[in-house]
C-alpha cells in the first residue's frame, strides 16, 4: 500500500511550517493549508488522494488520474476549467498564480524520486503530519487511544 | 555540472537550537535540507527556519560600509570607515571618559563575537555593555542566580519526555519555540498532564489539560495560591525541602495569606482550577515548569521568577530527569551572549565585575579595570538622552523597534555624537547611525552558539558574505587594532586605556609579543574562551567539531562529558542549598482607568521574530502576517463599535499606533493584545522597570482602542 500524508489534527499548533516548506519546494505555491477554527483548533488540509476521487471524476482531460494509489496531476493536460476545484470536498486544489492551471499535492514527487520524504511531514514540529502507510498510522492512533484508556483506569 | 554540498548550520532564529543543512551550489546557498539526526528538532523546522534563506539571500543585504555625510549615507571603503570610527571613539573617550561609551551586543551573534565585543568595551575601560537579554530574561538572571545559583535552564528540551506534568506559565512556545511543542506532545503521549497559564488562549494553551486564563500581571498571586493549596493539602516534598533548601518556614507563613478564594479575585482564575493545577503539579512524580516572557517582562519580573522557583522547589521538582525549571530563551545565542559576559555586571563566565582585582602578576602596569557595573540597555538609552553617553556601538540590535517607549529611544540615539551600527540590513536604528558596517549573516561565518538548554553547537561557514560584508568578529578586531594605533596617545588619560595584556579576566597573552586582537579565525577565539571561561573550558573547537548534538555547559575540562541536567546533587549556591524566597503580589505599574480602560499586553506571532528585520523581509513569512493588528474581545469590540478588520488607533499615555482589529474571544474582556514585530507597538509600551532586573513592563500597559484617527 502506498505511503500517504496523514494529519493528526489535535497535534496541530497552526505554525504553518508545512505551508512555508511546501511552497519552498513547489515554486512558491503551497499545496497544504492550515485552517484555524474558533481560535481553539487548527487542521492542516491537503490532498487525501481519494479513490475514487471526485476531482479525477470531474477532470475531462485526464490531467488528474489515480496512479499507484495517489491522485497525480499532469499540468500539460490541464485546460484550467476549474471543475476539479469545485469537485474537491476538502478545497485543497488551488489556482496557480498565472490563473491558467491548477496545483495540488504531488507528495513531493521529486524528493521521493531522490529517496527523500515529503517536506510537510518532515518539517512539522509536532508531528501533526506523518508520511506513512495506512496500517502504521492507524496502529499508532490505536495504541495511543488504548494507552489513554489505561491511564484513565489507573487514575480512577 | 556543478555539485551540491550540504553544510550543517544552526538555525538563526530562536534559542531552541534546531539545525539544518544549507545546500550550497557554485558558492551560493540554493536550498535547505532537514537534519533528521538532530537531537532536538529531529528534522523539524518552524516556518521561520524554513524561510531562513529568504533573509540570507535578500537583495536588501548591506554590502558596503556607509558613512553619513550631510544627512545621507555614502559608500566608503573599509579603511576609511574603520579610521573614522577608531578616531571618533578614541576622541570621545579622551574628552568625555570611557563611560561616555556604550556598547549593545547581540544575542544573534556567536559566542566568539560576543566575547570579543565585551572585551572591546572593557578594554576601552567601560562596563557599559549589554544586549537584548535585558529585555527578555534579566529577571531570570536575578531570580534564579539567587535561588538556584545558576540562571540557566536546568534540563534539556528532549528531557520533557520524562515529565508527568508540565506547567507552562507565560510562555507561548507553540508559536515561539515550536520544537518544544514536539516534546510536550511526546510527554502527553506518555500520559503527562499539561497546565497552561496565560492571559490569552494561545496555540500553546491548545495543549493544556488545565488552562488558567489569568489577568495580565497577576502571576505571583496565582503561584502563591498554588503553593497555598500544596501546603494545605500536604503535597509539598518535605524531604527535599529539609535536605536541599533554606527559607521554607518564612515562605510557608507567607503563602498562608493566599487562599484560593483571594487569589481567584486577583487573577480571575476560579478556586477549583487553582486547586486542580496545584494538585496536578505537586502530585506528579516528575514535573517541569516552563516559563518565558509572560513571567519576566513585568515590573515584578524578578518576583515572578522567584515564585516559579519557589513552587518547583517546594515540590522537589528540580534536579532530576523530567523535573526542572525551563526559562525558554528567545534568541539563537542569548544564553551564549550572557555566558560571554555581554552584560554590564558580569564578565565572561558570570564573574561579577565587582570581584575583579587589579592584576597582581603585572603590578607595574598602571591599569584600571572598571569594577562598578555599567549601564543596562534602557539605562544606556536614557543616558544617551541625557547626554552622558556620547557614543554607541550597536552590533546587530534594533533598539528603536525593540525598546519600550520607542519615540524616546529614537530621540536618545539621535542625540549621540557617534552611533556605529553593524548589521546585515538597514534597520530603523541603522538609519540613525553615523556609520553603518555591513555584517556577515550566520551562514557566512563560523562560530559556536549556545541554545536555551546550555547546549553549545558549532555552526560552520557555508557561503561567503555578500559584497564587502565582514563577520562581526572581524569588525570588532579591526576596530580594536585601529585603536591600538592610538594607544600611546591615550595611555594615561582619564581612566587609562586598559593595556590588553593586563586585563585579569582575559589572562591571555602567552608572551609580550602576543597581540590580543590578532585572531586567525573564530576557532582561535573559542580557544581563548576555553582558557578564560571555566564553564566552557572543555568545550573545545575539536570536540564541538566531532559532536553534532553539541556539549552542555558546565563542561570544566576537555574530558568532562558536559552537564545536561543541573543541580542533581547540590545547587550552585555557596552552601549548596536552594533559597526559598517569599514574594508578594504587587499590581503592575499601570492599571486600566479613565481614558485608557483596557489592559494592553504584547507578544509574538509564529511567523515573525522579534524586531522583524529578518522575518519582515521574508516574503513567505510576511504574507502570513503582513501588518500590525490588535486583538480585542467581541464584547469590547461591540462596546467600542468596532468590526473585524477595521483600522483602529491604539493609544496609551506614551503614544499612538495604527493597527487592524481582530475580534476574538481568545482574549478576555478588558484585554487587548498586539505583537511587537512591527513599528508601533513599542510606542505604546511603558518603560517602567523591574527595580532589580531593569526589564521594562512590556506585558502590561493601560490603553484605549478606537476607530483610526488621522495624524494632526
Amino acid at each position: 500500500m502506498a505511503r500517504l500524508i496523514y494529519a493528526h489534527a489535535e497535534r496541530c499548533i497552526d505554525c504553518t511550517a508545512c505551508e512555508v516548506a511546501c511552497q519552498r519546494v513547489h515554486n512558491g505555491m503551497s499545496n497544504v493549508t492550515v485552517v484555524r477554527v474558533e481560535g481553539r483548533f487548527a487542521v492542516p488540509l491537503l490532498c487525501r488522494h481519494c479513490d475514487p476521487a471526485p476531482c479525477v471524476a470531474a477532470c475531462y482531460t485526464q490531467a488528474l488520474a489515480t496512479t499507484n494509489g495517489t491522485v497525480a496531476f499532469d499540468a500539460a493536460r490541464c485546460t484550467g476549467c476549474g471543475l476539479c476545484l469545485v469537485a474537491c470536498p476538502f478545497g485543497v486544489i488551488g489556482w496557480k498564480s498565472d490563473g491558467r492551471t491548477v496545483h495540488k499535492c504531488d507528495l513531493c514527487t521529486d524528493r521521493r524520486a531522490a529517496g527523500q520524504e515529503p517536506v510537510c511531514a518532515l518539517t512539522c514540529p509536532t508531528q501533526a503530519l506523518s508520511y506513512e502507510e495506512y496500517g502504521d498510522f492507524v496502529g499508532r492512533v490505536q495504541r495511543r487511544a488504548a494507552a489513554k484508556m489505561l491511564r484513565a483506569e489507573v487514575r480512577r | 555540472m556543478s555539485s551540491k554540498t550540504f553544510i550543517p548550520t544552526v538555525c538563526p532564529y530562536c534559542g531552541a537550537g534546531c539545525a539544518f543543512y544549507v545546500v550550497v551550489e557554485d558558492g551560493r546557498a540554493v536550498g535547505l535540507e532537514y537534519m533528521a539526526e538532530h537531537p532536538v528538532s529531529e528534522g523539524a523546522l518552524c516556518p521561520k527556519g524554513n524561510a531562513a534563506l529568504e533573509a540570507l539571500n535578500h537583495p536588501d543585504r548591506l554590502t558596503h560600509p556607509l558613512v553619513k555625510r550631510n544627512g545621507r549615507f555614502q559608500e566608503v571603503g573599509w579603511e576609511q570607515a574603520l579610521d573614522f570610527i577608531s578616531h571618533r571613539l578614541s576622541a570621545i573617550r579622551q574628552s568625555a571618559g570611557p563611560d561616555a561609551l556604550g556598547f549593545l551586543s547581540s544575542a544573534k551573534c556567536s559566542n566568539e563575537e560576543n566575547y570579543l565585543f565585551q572585551k572591546l568595551a572593557r578594554w576601552l575601560g567601560t562596563n557599559n555593555v549589554d544586549h537584548c537579554a535585558r529585555l527578555c530574561h534579566a529577571p531570570t538572571v536575578v531570580g534564579l542566580a539567587h535561588t538556584l545559583g545558576s540562571a540557566a535552564m536546568t534540563n534539556p528540551i528532549p528531557d520533557l519526555i520524562n515529565a508527568d506534568c508540565i506547567f507552562v506559565i507565560g510562555s507561548n512556545f507553540a508559536e515561539n519555540y515550536a520544537p518544544v511543542a514536539r516534546w510536550v506532545w511526546r510527554a502527553r503521549d506518555r500520559g503527562a498532564r499539561v497546565i497552561v497559564a496565560d492571559p490569552r488562549l494561545t496555540p500553546t494553551a491548545w495543549l493544556a489539560d488545565i488552562f488558567l486564563q489569568l489577568r495580565p500581571g497577576t502571576d505571583v498571586a496565582l503561584l502563591n495560591g498554588m503553593m497555598h493549596v500544596i501546603l494545605t493539602e500536604g503535597l509539598a516534598d518535605r524531604d527535599f525541602i529539609a535536605q536541599r533548601t533554606t527559607g521554607f518556614e518564612a515562605l510557608a507563613r507567607h503563602v498562608a495569606a493566599y487562599p484560593p478564594s483571594r487569589v481567584a479575585e486577583i487573577t480571575g482564575v476560579s478556586p477549583a482550577q487553582i486547586v486542580a493545577a496545584a494538585r496536578a503539579f505537586a502530585s506528579a512524580s516528575a514535573a517541569t515548569l516552563i516559563y518565558c516572557m509572560g513571567i519576566t517582562q513585568h515590573t515584578t519580573g524578578s518576583d515572578n521568577v522567584l515564585a516559579c522557583a519557589d513552587l518547583a522547589l517546594m515540590c522537589g521538582q528540580v534536579g532530576r530527569p523530567g523535573a526542572g525549571l525551563m526559562p525558554l530563551r528567545g534568541q539563537n545565542n542569548v544564553q551564549g551572549a550572557c555566558d560571554m559576559g555581554a552584560l554590564p555586571d558580569f564578565l565572561p563566565g558570570y564573574q561579577r565585575v565587582s570581584n575583579l582585582r587589579p592584576q597582581i602578576s603585572n603590578p607595574q602596569s598602571a591599569i584600571r579595570n572598571p569594577q562598578s557595573s555599567g549601564l543596562t540597555v534602557v539605562e544606556m538609552i536614557n543616558a544617551a538622552y541625557d547626554g552622558q553617553i556620547k557614543a554607541m556601538v550597536v552590533m546587530g540590535e534594533n533598539p528603536i523597534l525593540s525598546d519600550p517607549n520607542a519615540d524616546h529611544a529614537r530621540e536618545a540615539l539621535s542625540r549621540l555624537d557617534l552611533l556605529v551600527v553593524q548589521d546585515i540590513f538597514m534597520t530603523e536604528t541603522a538609519e540613525l547611525a553615523d556609520v553603518v558596517l555591513p555584517a556577515a549573516a550566520w551562514a557566512e561565518k563560523s562560530g559556536s552558539y549556545t541554545t536555551t538548554e546550555r547546549r553549545v553547537q558549532w555552526s560552520p561557514q557555508a557561503v561567503q558574505p555578500p559584497g564587502e560584508a565582514r563577520a562581526d568578529w572581524q569588525i570588532v578586531c579591526d576596530v580594536a587594532r585601529r585603536i591600538q594605533g592610538n594607544l600611546e596617545e591615550l595611555r594615561g588619560t582619564q581612566g587609562g586605556l586598559v593595556p590588553p595584556s593586563s586585563s585579569e579576566f582575559l589572562r591571555v597573552p602567552q608572551s609580550s609579543s602576543d597581540n590580543p586582537w590578532d585572531y586567525a579565525s573564530p576557532v582561535d577565539v573559542l580557544a581563548e574562551i576555553n582558557r578564560t571561561v571555566p564553564i566552557y573550558a572543555g568545550i573545545t573547537p575539536e570536540r564541538l567539531a566531532a559532536a553534532p548534538g553539541g556539549l552542555f555547559w558546565p563542561c570544566p575540562a576537555p574530558d568532562h562529558p558536559g552537564t545536561p541536567i543541573l543541580h542533581t546533587e547540590r545547587f550552585a549556591t555557596p552552601d549548596g542549598r536552594a533559597r526559598l524566597v517569599p514574594v508578594d503580589y504587587v499590581a503592575p505599574a499601570e492599571e486600566p482607568a479613565g481614558a485608557f480602560p483596557l489592559t494592553l499586553t504584547t507578544g509574538r506571532v509564529v511567523v515573525h521574530h522579534n524586531a522583524g528585520s529578518m522575518t519582515r523581509r521574508s516574503p513567505s513569512l510576511l504574507a502570513r502576517a503582513p501588518a500590525l493588528f490588535v486583538e480585542v474581545n467581541p464584547a469590547d469590540a461591540e462596546r467600542l463599535g468596532l468590526a473585524e478588520g477595521d483600522a483602529v488607533t491604539v493609544s496609551t499615555a506614551r503614544g499612538r499606533a495604527e493597527a487592524k482589529v481582530r475580534i476574538t474571544d481568545t482574549v478576555e474582556t478588558g484585554v487587548a493584545f498586539m505583537p511587537f514585530h512591527f513599528e508601533g507597538t513599542n510606542r505604546l509600551t511603558i518603560d517602567a522597570l523591574d527595580p532589580r532586573a531593569k526589564i521594562p513592563e512590556y506585558k502590561v500597559a493601560a490603553c484605549q482602542v478606537g476607530p483610526a484617527k488621522k495624524e494632526g
